[in-house]
């Protein structure tokens, strides 16, 4: 499933990642250390669980812009189930089961309302941001009880718990693209979604679940997002769609679909922070951050133009 | 952002349906406030104080705003009041430059407008109702910080959005004060978070690290207080957290110890001195240079030169006090 | 006297099912398909047996296409009836032609060209050990039928594990048809499969569609190839402005009198000409 180019990219990816944590190290003394680097990968875990879906989204040829949002609702829900004294697994399980149903709720109007994904979850973001609006009442959810930031930070054999589900969860991504019905099919309606149903395959029935589990993802980062930051604010998740989106096309997963590459999300991420904490430690003020990340997206794409112009010019 | 933007601009619209119809055909005057956005605790309290002061003046008060602070709706919501024959507008400004004009179209309306919270000063506004001075509240947070960490400390700086002039006009006076008065003091260029706590929370992060002889962060922005508490409790570090936080969203951070103080005024009062300020200028009474405000325990001055009416000395709320307070 | 009419549509009726012997498989009965105000297919009476290939042939725009897909289920008829292996069927989708033994190979459609030789050939028929109801494949399995599926064909496909994007328009064929007879199909149905092959690969092609009907299975073929169609054909339809305007056997016409039907030059190509 990952051709050529996609390898050919991880390694772009992973490269460009050693030279920036070199380069870093080098110019800053606070860059290399290993509290750094566990806090580098701490801020990765939303936007790790959030771009994995987002992959899937877009290896079906689809998107859900609404992830932000979905995100935040699910954080609110976990906050208000902390508050109210359930079981740690109970309400560990609050935000993904909420997220699967709002993902569904994006599926079942792209997919029954027949709505360009971009344009139907452009709608849903506004509307469960409202939904925020409505339930925050004006306040914001702060000062929550530590609990799930144990869970969260608690390492086992110096690994902290929070990155293991992180890869848990890629892990079981992987398993079900390679090894199951579901990567196969998912790649075909990618690639082209009338010749898939064509051929027989349940075309809606995978869109559908796709959004749900991209929901249940969204669920899994508001957990997150609660353990980390432990408030809620009106504002929250308002840029990681963007965020998203971006280290899944760095990562190689093409906005059209048909082609997919999990370890390209995941270096993409990877690579997105470390930026955004070097950029930081060298003294580089934090406005200019977006546009380095701007950037390096345009050049990523623009290569990938140039490099596809000279592959088709020489065929 | 664009993505928040339309999201906004659909929740604008379903908001301004459901705006009161006329206000015109009432006996009673009628003074509205335009928050920066709505649903933050601070411009709630401060919607409080203006319908206690409308219930003891005897005013009907109107309050509305944008769902993020976003000037082109603000400036929307305001040319709405203003047709809708409201007597006197009172905005906090997001973008300064936009007013000067619907301040001379409010007047051809008979409607008057005016600033409180946050100001356009060369808008021809009759009056600008401030909370403190800029340069009160950034002198204010310094000296409080510096006698708490010493005048040797090195100090880091977390703001909102790189554009409010508010933010960045306390962030001058701060810098002001640590040349003239602490020269041993190390005050850190600002680093902006945006609107989102999750990325002020990075940042702070981000800060802690690259500076390992950090003693104190300050959050400018509200937005950001909880994220820079969350990254020095998280980093187990000395580090006073402080900045301009409201008691409710800082009350954890200042009992857990991250947080040592915080300065912001009372925006209560300021919602409560904004409508009353709104019915001297519908009365056509004016303001002198002292002025007794009901509720208000000390005189209310007014400075003519700048057309700025001052609630008074900024206040700190520290874990003693912060229970007395609800925003 | 008066029921001598009856009588004589009686016996040509009785005639007619002589000559279409009830072990045809498909019989397809006044069909018609409209697209709103367009009408792509009317009335279409064809029957298609095992055993033999069928060569549909039209002008573009005739209507073959639309009928193909009919049988396929991407298309539900306006009109008419459909018996397969006896049945009566009103299929809601591809899959439910793929159930009832109806496989179909699109012209430029028939795959998924970022995906492997085996995904393409078992989309949607993967075979599978489900643990705990989740569908794990079963690769081991799949690799080894690919391979006698291949062999079988004849066909050259050196890395199984390329995409099909990377193969040639006869290789590409070639999985196609394996994910056909994969099916177990029955009815093997191709739209235009020689249009984009060079000379070699269309021989290739050609023998495999002759193989597949000595198989004893049924094979309808699209084509615009007059030549490869006397090749390979048993029996020739052709279509006109959304009618069947003839039926002939290979013995029994030529490459001239098809170029005249399809071209509209032949008198029996008038009666779809009338409004
Ligand atoms: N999905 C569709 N919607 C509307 N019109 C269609 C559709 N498919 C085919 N047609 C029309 O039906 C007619 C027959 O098309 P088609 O069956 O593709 O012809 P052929 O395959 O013989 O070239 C054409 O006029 C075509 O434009
Ligand atoms: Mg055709």
């Amino acid at each position: 499933m990952d051709d050529q180019s996609g390898v050919g990219r991880d390694l772009t990816l992973a490269a460009a990642c050693v030279a920036a944590v070199f380069l870093f190290a080098l110019l800053s003394p606070a860059f290399g250390t290993a509290g750094n680097a566990a806090t580098v990968l701490r801020n990765g875990y939303e936007l790790w669980l959030i771009a994995l879906g987002m992959t899937l989204l877009m290896a079906m040829g689809a998107i859900d812009v609404s992830v932000g949002a979905v995100m935040g609702v699910t954080a609110i829900l976990t906050g208000q189930a902390l508050l109210a004294d359930l079981p740690l697994g109970v309400v560990m399980l609050v935000g993904p089961a909420a997220g699967a149903m709002l993902g569904l709720c994006a599926g079942a109007v792209v997919v029954w309302g027949r709505i360009p994904a971009i344009v139907a979850t452009l709608g849903l973001f506004g509307v469960f941001r409202m939904l925020i609006f409505l339930v925050l009442g004006g306040q914001w959810l702060s000062g929550l009880p530590a609990d799930l930031t144990r869970v969260v930070d608690w390492r086992a054999a110096g690994v902290p718990a929070g990155l293991l589900i992180v890869a848990l969860a890629y892990g079981a991504a992987w398993v079900f693209l390679r090894r199951t019905t579901y990567g196969p099919h998912l790649l075909a309606i990618g690639f082209d979604e009338d010749r898939a149903r064509l051929m027989g395959l349940a075309v809606t029935r995978v869109r559908l679940a796709t959004f749900a589990a991209s929901g249940a993802l969204c669920g899994l980062a508001g957990v997150f997002y609660i353990a980390i930051y432990r408030n809620v604010s009106m504002t929250i998740g308002a840029d990681i769609a963007l965020e998203a989106v971006a280290a899944v096309i760095l990562g190689g997963t093409p906005i059209f679909g048909g082609r997919i590459s999990l370890v390209g999300t995941v270096l993409g991420v990877l690579l997105l922070r470390i930026l955004q904490n070097g950029l930081l430690l060298i003294g580089v003020p934090s406005l200019w951050q977006t546009v380095v990340t701007g950037a390096l997206l345009l050049g990523v794409l623009s290569a990938e133009v140039v490099l596809r112009r000279a592959r088709t010019g020489a065929a | 952002m664009t993505i928040a933007r339309l999201a906004s601009c659909l929740s604008i619209a379903a908001l301004s349906a459901a705006l009161p119809l006329s206000v015109a055909a009432q006996d009673t005057p009628s003074v509205a406030f335009v928050p920066q956005l709505i649903g933050i605790p601070y411009f709630n309290a401060m919607e409080n104080g203006g319908n206690a002061a409308a219930e003891d003046l005897g005013m009907q008060f109107i309050y509305q705003g944008p769902v993020d602070a976003n000037p082109l709706d603000q400036l929307q919501i305001v040319e709405s009041l203003i047709s809708r024959g409201v007597d006197a507008i009172a905005v906090s400004v997001l973008d300064a430059s936009a007013i000067a004009p619907l301040v001379d179209s409010a007047a051809s309306q008979d409607a008057i407008l005016f600033t409180s919270d946050s100001d356009a000063a060369d808008s021809g506004r009759p009056v600008y109702v401030a909370q403190a001075t800029d340069e009160g509240l950034g002198f204010k947070l310094i000296d409080e910080l510096v006698a708490r960490v010493g005048d040797d400390a090195t100090i880091g700086i977390v703001s909102g959005e790189a554009t409010a002039s508010n933010l960045n006009a306390w962030i001058g006076f701060m810098r002001d004060r640590v040349a003239a008065e602490y020269p041993g003091v190390t005050l850190l260029d600002p680093e902006f978070a945006g609107g989102t706590a999750e990325r002020a929370a990075q940042l702070s992060t981000d800060l802690i690290a690259a500076h390992p002889d950090l003693d104190a962060i300050i959050a400018v922005a509200s937005s950001t207080c909880p994220g820079v508490a969350q990254a020095i409790e998280t980093s187990g570090k000395e580090i006073m957290g402080t900045g301009y936080c409201s008691p409710n969203t800082a009350r954890a951070y200042l009992k857990s110890g991250a947080f040592g103080f915080t300065v912001l005024w009372d925006p209560y009062q300021l919602g409560y001195l904004t409508v009353w300020a709104g019915k001297q200028l519908i009365d056509g009474a004016g303001f002198a240079a002292e002025n007794e405000v009901p509720t208000f325990d000390a005189p209310v001055t007014f400075d003519a030169e700048t057309g700025i009416l001052l609630l008074g000395e900024p206040f700190v709320f520290t874990a003693e006090n912060v229970d007395d307070f609800d925003f | 006297m008066a029921q001598l009419p009856a009588l004589v549509d009686g016996v040509e009726r009785l005639t007619d099912m002589m000559q279409a012997p009830p072990d045809a498989f498909v019989q397809a009965r006044g069909i018609g398909k409209r697209f709103g105000a367009l009408t792509a297919l009317r009335d279409v009476d064809i029957d298609i047996r095992a055993g033999e290939v069928l060569a549909l042939l039209g002008d573009n725009g005739a209507g073959k296409t639309t009928f193909v897909k009919v049988l396929a289920g991407a298309h539900v008829p306006s009109d008419g009836t459909l018996r397969i292996g006896g049945d009566t069927v009103r299929f809601a989708s591809p899959r439910d032609a793929a159930d009832h033994g109806v496989a179909t190979i699109y012209q430029e459609l028939a795959l998924s060209e970022n995906l492997k030789v085996a995904e393409n050939i078992f989309l949607g028929h993967e075979l599978v050990r489900p643990v705990l109801g989740v569908p794990f494949l079963d690769r081991a399995a799949m690799r080894a039928r690919v391979r006698v599926l291949l062999g079988e064909l004849d066909a050259h496909i050196p890395d199984i594990e390329a995409p099909v994007g990377s193969l040639s328009g006869g290789q590409r064929q070639a999985v196609a048809i394996a994910r056909a007879l994969n099916l177990d199909a029955r009815l093997i149905i191709m739209d235009e499969p020689t249009a984009a092959l060079a000379v070699a690969e269309t021989r290739k092609v050609l023998n495999l569609t002759r193989r597949l009907a000595e198989s004893g299975r049924a094979v309808v073929i699209v084509s615009h190839n007059i030549a490869d169609v006397f090749e390979v054909a048993d029996r020739m339809i052709v279509f006109r402005r959304g009618r069947k305007i003839a039926e002939r056997k290979r013995a029994e016409t030529d490459p001239d009198e098809i170029v005249a039907l399809i071209t509209g030059a032949h008198p029996d190509a008038r009666v779809a000409d009338q409004p």
